[in-house]
Order: structure tokens, then sequence, then C-alpha cells
């Protein structure tokens, strides 16, 4: 309590250096817990995504040949060689790297453009959709071929009316009838590997291979690993498949190499921009992560510690007081430091909520959010939900952040102050440095 | 007056140093940031090769008589030369079809032909130079009919018209392009027109008959190879290996058109061939360059933000330092110095501050952050000129923070000129 009137008193007597304290406490938290949170949804576990700690991708594939460097995804056949039945592997699904947009048509007329992502059984175990109506697929309707599709719910709403019944309407997609088998929760667009709006089977859809090559396509495999296997494990198994496969093409075809690159991906990875020719480095991103962190840190901190000794400058006869009185250096060094810690507290709340406001209102302005490269016109003004930015994580990390910043930049200055001779301080000698 | 601003700065140098450490790392980041601004500008003004106004496309597709795609079995070589022949017909006809309706203007069929399709594919041609050299150079290809030209608007560095170079690819002859990359790199490909080139694509001789501006596959980005625009007829089997149809409308007949096939799907459809639905290049543009118009928004709101922690750290540091020095001023003040000669003295402090941090931000610019630049921003020290960028992103970062110290200080100094000398000496 007694801390609290010190900084409502300092508020009273210290406006503007106070403020500016606050101010600048409350600017570098907003940067740095912005940055944590929109960092944060590339790899928060959130429906249909709960298992991302255990999923990877086996993004794109390079191939060079003798005056010919080609990348692509793979086609279904490539993909099935390098990563059926590998060791580590709880469940692998075959399903289309993105998604095509086609127009589709319903047995009531409407005509509406939709995201058609063809998928395989294994998609539904790998990601926990929230079926509404109907189920997922069964290996047989893959294997068969049948054309029933699963949708969302928005899909559904806005194609066959708000209400209207929807399992087993018709809709014709790229020229082929399809039967509504299945409707689920619409996902959050911003989740980038499950968002579409219609899910047929691969089979039926027949996805496009290459026009050059058929080890080309448009698959991209997902891996489900088994509790407690890393990513790690998984690279020299997949890379010993990608040499098997220039074994195996070399035979046919001339290829010199097929590079795996790094691969399998986790969904942070793919996030931060896995390229099919180069994969991606995470440790440099990483590196420059932790950077910016630094000088969102820093440069407040520096800011901060000059008010801060403003603010003790103001104070110096106080402490020559206390000090007089017998308060050990210790003891006044830690109710210093408490006092600014809840005025940084103070701060970085502030900065907390200002960093939900921005998130939640201006990010579609400056946030890339997931691998979205071709935006959608739903993902251009689509937010975070609060599941995906809310965490208790958050506030112990902006606890962490204002300690942290609180020894930066009131460290010094507080040793300074409490170090003062009290005869001098009490003399009114404010020129001490 | 400079030897007392020296010894007072000399007096507070501990408080100095953390301002000047705090203006060296804005003015690394902020400097570092400003080359890939620089970089980003100069890439969206480079020429683009093409004109984006106008022109829509759309994949031609194919079904099969049990309603699968006829295209795949084609591409597995599994069709008879009737059958092929039959879906070029249907293919042909929906071409006509849309160039008969009176909003367009121009229409053709390619293959990687668009821009924007982030497409790299590609081989090599070698082209033999005046002196009869062989010069292997690495080319994104596309595929084209004539009327293709006249769709996107090739920009011919030669001085050909559309039409010109429509009559290029209708003799059979190579369009290549020159590239930001290929000009870096000392490769003129201006002087090749009318030379001849061999292709690793076909293994056959070919003439240069038009040289243009390259084909950009993104607005932002200009580090890619050359660009070779093979001839393709449109009544060639070879044209449903890459059948993407691309029109361009008369000026102002976009709704009309959008309209029109909206309420008329037939018109996309020509018996087994058809279109699923038609895309603009220029909204197909927008929702390509998302990602990166966010980054170039979030970089300069990032800029701006440091530029407003500046600004508040010497608002903060210099208030203070008005109060340290309130007696100060006023025993000047009581001397004869005029409101301007304190504002001068508050401001060539910081000014001062500023300057000493430049020296250590020069070094670790060009010898550590261009590289973290480099890899962080894509290459931007591969062009030559990079210097030019790099002493301009100097001075305008200079410029920036000289205005925020000029703000930032101006107020506090304000309130220092305020100062009365006759109380201010009363209450010390």
């Amino acid at each position: 309590m007694q801390f609290i009137r010190q900084i409502l008193f300092e508020l009273r007597h210290q406006s503007l250096v106070t403020w500016l304290s606050i101010i600048g406490t409350a600017l570098a938290i907003f940067l740095v817990m912005s940055n944590f949170m929109i960092g944060r949804i590339d790899s928060v576990q959130v429906a249909p995504e709960t298992n991302r700690p255990r999923i990877c991708y086996g993004f794109g594939m390079d191939i060079i040949q003798p005056n010919n460097h080609t990348t692509s995804n793979p086609s279904l056949e490539t993909a099935q060689f390098i990563y059926d039945n590998l060791e580590g592997v709880e469940c692998v699904s075959y399903s289309q790297a993105d998604y095509t947009t086609f127009t589709t048509v319903a047995d009531n007329g409407k005509r509406l453009p939709a995201r058609v992502k063809s998928v395989d059984q294994n998609y539904w175990k790998i990601y926990d959709y929230t079926f509404e109506e109907g189920h997922p697929f069964t290996p047989e309707e893959v294997e068969a071929g049948v054309k029933n599709i699963i949708i969302t719910r928005d899909y559904a709403n806005n194609i066959f009316g708000k209400g209207e019944p929807a399992i087993g309407r018709h809709v014709n997609i790229n020229n082929k009838d399809f039967i509504v088998s299945g409707i689920v929760k619409t996902p959050n667009p911003l989740l980038a590997r499950t968002s579409a709006d219609v899910f047929p089977t691969h089979t039926a859809m027949q996805l496009p291979q290459n026009i050059m090559c058929n080890y080309f396509g448009d698959y991209c495999p997902v891996l489900l690993l088994k509790p407690g296997v890393t990513i790690s494990d998984m690279r020299p198994r997949i890379n010993h498949r990608y040499d098997e496969l220039t074994r195996k093409l070399a035979k046919t075809d001339s290829i010199c190499e097929a590079i795996p690159h790094g691969q399998p991906y986790s969904t942070e990875m793919m996030a931060r921009g896995v390229s099919t020719n180069t994969g991606i480095t995470a440790d440099d991103n990483n590196y420059i992560t932790y950077l910016i962190y630094a000088i969102l840190l820093l440069i407040p901190a520096i800011n901060l510690s000059s008010m801060t000794r403003a603010r003790m400058r103001r104070r110096v006869s106080e402490i020559g007081l206390l000090r007089a009185f017998g308060c050990t250096r210790g003891r006044l060094i830690l109710n210093l430091l408490t006092e600014n810690f809840i005025l940084s507290m103070l701060g970085g709340l502030l900065g907390l909520l200002l960093s939900f406001i921005f998130i939640m209102g201006f990010s579609n302005y400056f946030v890339v959010y997931g691998d979205i490269y071709y935006v959608t016109p739903e993902q251009s003004v689509a937010t975070p939900s609060f599941e995906m930015l809310f965490s208790w994580q958050a506030f112990l990390l902006v606890l962490a952040f204002c300690f942290i910043l609180n020894l930066l930049s009131a460290g010094l200055p507080i040793l300074k102050a409490a170090s003062i001779n009290p005869a001098e301080a009490l003399n009114g000698d404010n020129n001490h440095k | 007056m400079k030897r007392a601003l020296i010894s007072q700065i000399s007096h507070e140098w501990k408080e100095n140093l953390w301002l000047v450490i705090e203006l060296l790392i804005v003015a690394v980041v902020i400097w570092t940031l400003s080359l890939f601004i620089i970089r980003t500008i100069r890439n969206y003004n480079y020429p683009r090769g093409f004109d984006e106004e106008g022109v829509y496309y759309a994949d031609v597709l194919h079904s099969d008589t049990d309603g699968n795609d006829w295209l795949k079995r084609f591409r597995s070589g599994e069709c008879s030369e009737e059958e092929i022949d039959r879906h070029l017909q249907d293919q042909k006809a929906l071409l006509e079809q849309i160039r008969a309706l009176s909003m367009v203007e121009s229409a053709a069929f390619g293959g990687n032909a668009m821009p924007y399709n982030y497409n790299f594919y590609g081989n090599d041609i070698q082209l033999i130079s005046n002196k009869n050299d062989t010069i292997q150079v690495f080319c994104n290809e596309r595929f084209m009919t004539p009327e293709c030209a006249k769709v996107l608007r090739l920009h011919s560095v030669n001085g050909l018209t559309t039409d010109q170079l429509a009559d290029v690819l209708r003799n059979n002859q190579l369009i290549v392009g020159q590239s930001a990359m290929t000009i870096n790199d000392g490769l003129n490909l201006k002087e090749q027109a009318g030379r001849p080139a061999i292709s690793s694509r076909y293994e056959t001789d070919f003439t240069i008959g038009a040289v243009i501006d390259g084909i950009q596959r993104n607005r932002y980005e200009i580090f890619i190879p050359a660009t070779v625009i093979y001839p393709v007829t449109e009544g060639s089997a070879e044209i449903l290996w890459h059948n993407t149809l691309l029109l361009r409308l008369r000026p102002g007949t976009e709704k009309e058109f959008e309209r029109t096939i909206e309420e008329n799907p037939a018109l996309l459809r020509y018996r087994d061939a058809y279109i699923d639905s038609m895309q603009s290049l220029a909204s197909d543009g927008v929702a390509r360059h998302w990602r990166s118009d966010v980054r170039q928004r979030t970089i300069i709101a990032g800029v701006l933000l440091l530029l407003f922690i500046v600004f508040l750290g010497l608002l903060g540091t210099f208030w203070f330092r008005v109060y340290v020095r309130t007696s100060e001023i006023a025993v000047r003040k009581s001397f004869g110095a005029t409101d301007a000669d304190i504002l001068r003295r508050f401001l060539s402090e910081a000014m001062l501050l500023l300057s000493t941090a430049f020296i250590p931000a020069v070094a670790i610019v060009i010898y550590g952050v261009r590289r973290l630049a480099d890899s962080y921003f894509g290459e931007i020290t591969y062009f030559k000129g990079w210097g030019w960028d790099m002493a301009l992103g100097g001075l305008l970062t200079f410029a920036v923070m000289a205005l925020m110290i000029l703000i930032g200080v101006g107020i506090p100094a304000r309130r220092a000129m305020k100062i009365q000398p006759a109380i201010a000496l009363k209450e010390e």
C-alpha cells in the first residue's frame, strides 16, 4: 500500500517524468508482447491444429537434372515413396499442398467460389476438426474415390442458406457431382494449413500431376509423429529415403539428385516461410527474433534509466532522511526497486492491453500470419480468436519482461541513489552524481 | 562556446554515454531498415515488362467422357490423335467464343506466361555474341501464342510495337527479356536482337526476334534471371501442355465483362473444353503481394515507433537536464545570453551526441549489418551501386533522427528559455 501511495504521489508531483516512464514501459511491453503473441499464433495448439507439436510437413521437392533444376510439390507416388512406413510416424496424410479455388454450383443453382482442398482419411485423424454433422472419410471411401465432400459450416450456410439441411445435398465442383457427407465447424482462416471451404477425397478430385514429369504433383505429406519422436529424429530417415529416390530415378530419368532441404518442417517453420528450393534454417530466424527482443527491451531500458535517474534525483533528501534514521542500503535498494517494479507493472499491463487491442483491431494491416502466401478475402480481414492469443504464459512473460526492464533501467540509478551520503543529501547537495 | 559545450558533455559523460548508445542502436536499426526500404522502392519502380490493367486469365480445363480430367490422360500419353484433335478444336473454339465478346480487345493462349505466378520454370539458352562467343544464359521460360504480346503489352527495349512483337512470335522467332540481374552481371541482351540462339529445351536454333524488359514474377522481387519466350501456335498440340487463356479487355469494360460471364456461364465452355472462373491479374496481384505489402507497412511502422521511442527518451533526458541546469541557465541569461543562445546550446549538445553515435554506426552498418540485411531482406548488396544506397540510407537516417532531436530537445529547451533569471537565482 505504501508503494502505491508513493506512486500516486509521484504521479502528482513529478507527473511528466513518471508518465513518460509508464508510457515508455507500456510501449516496450507492447512491442515485445505483440511480437510474442503474433509469433505464438504459429505454434499455438488450437482446433483443428491441436496436435501441432507432433505435426510436420514434407513440403516441396527439389530435383536437379543435367541442364535443368525443378522445384515443386511431389506427386502422390513420390510422396508415398518417401513418407510411407517411416519409423516414428503414427499417421501420415497425403493431401493437397494448398487448395484450388473453384466455382462451385449447388443443387439450388447457387454459384459460389470455394477453396477446395483434396484430402484422404488420415487428414481427419491428424487434424481435430469438430464434426457438427456426418463423419470423416473412411479408408474405403478414399480407396473407391467416392464423390463425397465434407464442408465447413460457413460454406454450408452461404451456399444452401442458414438453417437449411446440407447433408446429402449435391454440389458440382470442376464438372463433377459431389454429395455432402459431413459438416465441420469453420476453422479460423488464419490457420493456413487447415482453412478451406470444401474437402473432397483426393482420389475423386484427381489432383493434377506436373506437366513435365510424373514425380511432381500437388501433394504435401502431413506426418503425425509418435509421442516423444522429434523432427530431428525424422531427418536422417527422410534423407535416407531421398537417397533411395535419387538412385531409383537415376535408373530411368538421368536424375542427378533429389534434395530434401532439411525436411520435415514443423508448423512454425512452415509459417516462417519454407522454400521448395532452399528449405529453411530455423536457427537464423531464432537469432533474428532474439535480436529483435533484445533491441525492443534495451532501447526503452536506456530511456527509462534516465527517467528513473531524474525521479531519484528529486528524492535525494528523502533518501538521506531514511538513511539517517537507520534504513540499511539493502533495504533501501529493495524498496526502491519494488516501487519501480510496481510502476513498471502498471506500464506493462497497459502495454499488454495495447497489444491485445492492436492484434484484434489492426493486425490485418501490419501482421503476416502463418504460411499464407495467396491471401483470400476472408484471410485479409481475419483476426486471431481469443483462445489463440490468450494464455497465462503471456502474463508471466509480461511479469518477467517488466522485471528485466526494471533491473536494466532502474538498477544503476537506484544503486547510485542508495549510496548517497546522508549528511550530503540532507544538506541539499542535489548535484550528487 | 564549443569548448564549453564539450566540457559540459564530458562532465555528464555517464548519462551521455547511455544516450549515445541508444542513438547508436536506433541509428543502426533504422539505417538497416532504410536500406531495405530504398531497395524496395527501387524494385517496385523497376520496369515490370507488362501492363496488368484489364488483363484476365484462366486455366482451360478439359473433361473426359466420364467427367474426369482429360488433360491428365493426355499428359500420360494415353490419347489417340483423333481425341487430341477434337480437344484442340474445342479449345480453339472456346478462345474464339471469348474473342468475339465486344469487351475483349485481344485473347491468346500461354504457358507459364502469367506474371506473378512465382514460378521458376527455367532452362539455358546459348546466345552468340557479336564477337562470336557463346554465352550461356539461364532463362525463366514462358510459352506464348502471338497475340499474348498484345494481351500483356510486352515492353520492347528496341522500340517495337506490341503488333511487331506478335509478328516476331508469328515468325517462330524468340523473344528474350533482360532482367536487373542480367544487366547487373554485365550482360546486355539489347544487342542480341537479330542474332542466333540455341535452346537447350528444343535443342534447335532460333533467331532472337526482339528483346523486351523481362516479365517480373513479383512486384517487389527483381532477383530473376532473363526471360525467354518461345512461340507456340494456337492450334498445336503443344498448347495443351501449357493451356492458360489470357485476355485483355477494352478500357472501362471490366464490370460489364464480369457481369456477362456471371450471367452466361455457357460462354466459358465449348463442348469438352471449359473454364472454371476468370481471374483479374490486378486483383490477383493484390492477393499475391499481400504478404509483401504487409511487410513494407510493418517495417515503416517499426521505424516510426523507434523514432517515437527516441523522441520520448530525448524528451525525458533533456527535461531532466533543464531541471538540473536551471541555475546555470539563469546565470547565463543574467550575463546576457539570449533565448536563441540557450536553444542553440541544447540542440548543439544533442546533435553532437547524435554525430558521435553515427561514427561507430557507419562501421557497424558497413561491416556487420549489411550481412544481416542481405540474409534477412534479400541480397540488398548484390546490385552495383549499393554503396550509394547505403550513403542515402545513412543521410536519411541522420536527417530523421535530427528531426526527432529538434522536437524532443526543442520542447524542454523552450521551457529553459522561459526561465526568469531573478526568480531562478532567488530560488537557488
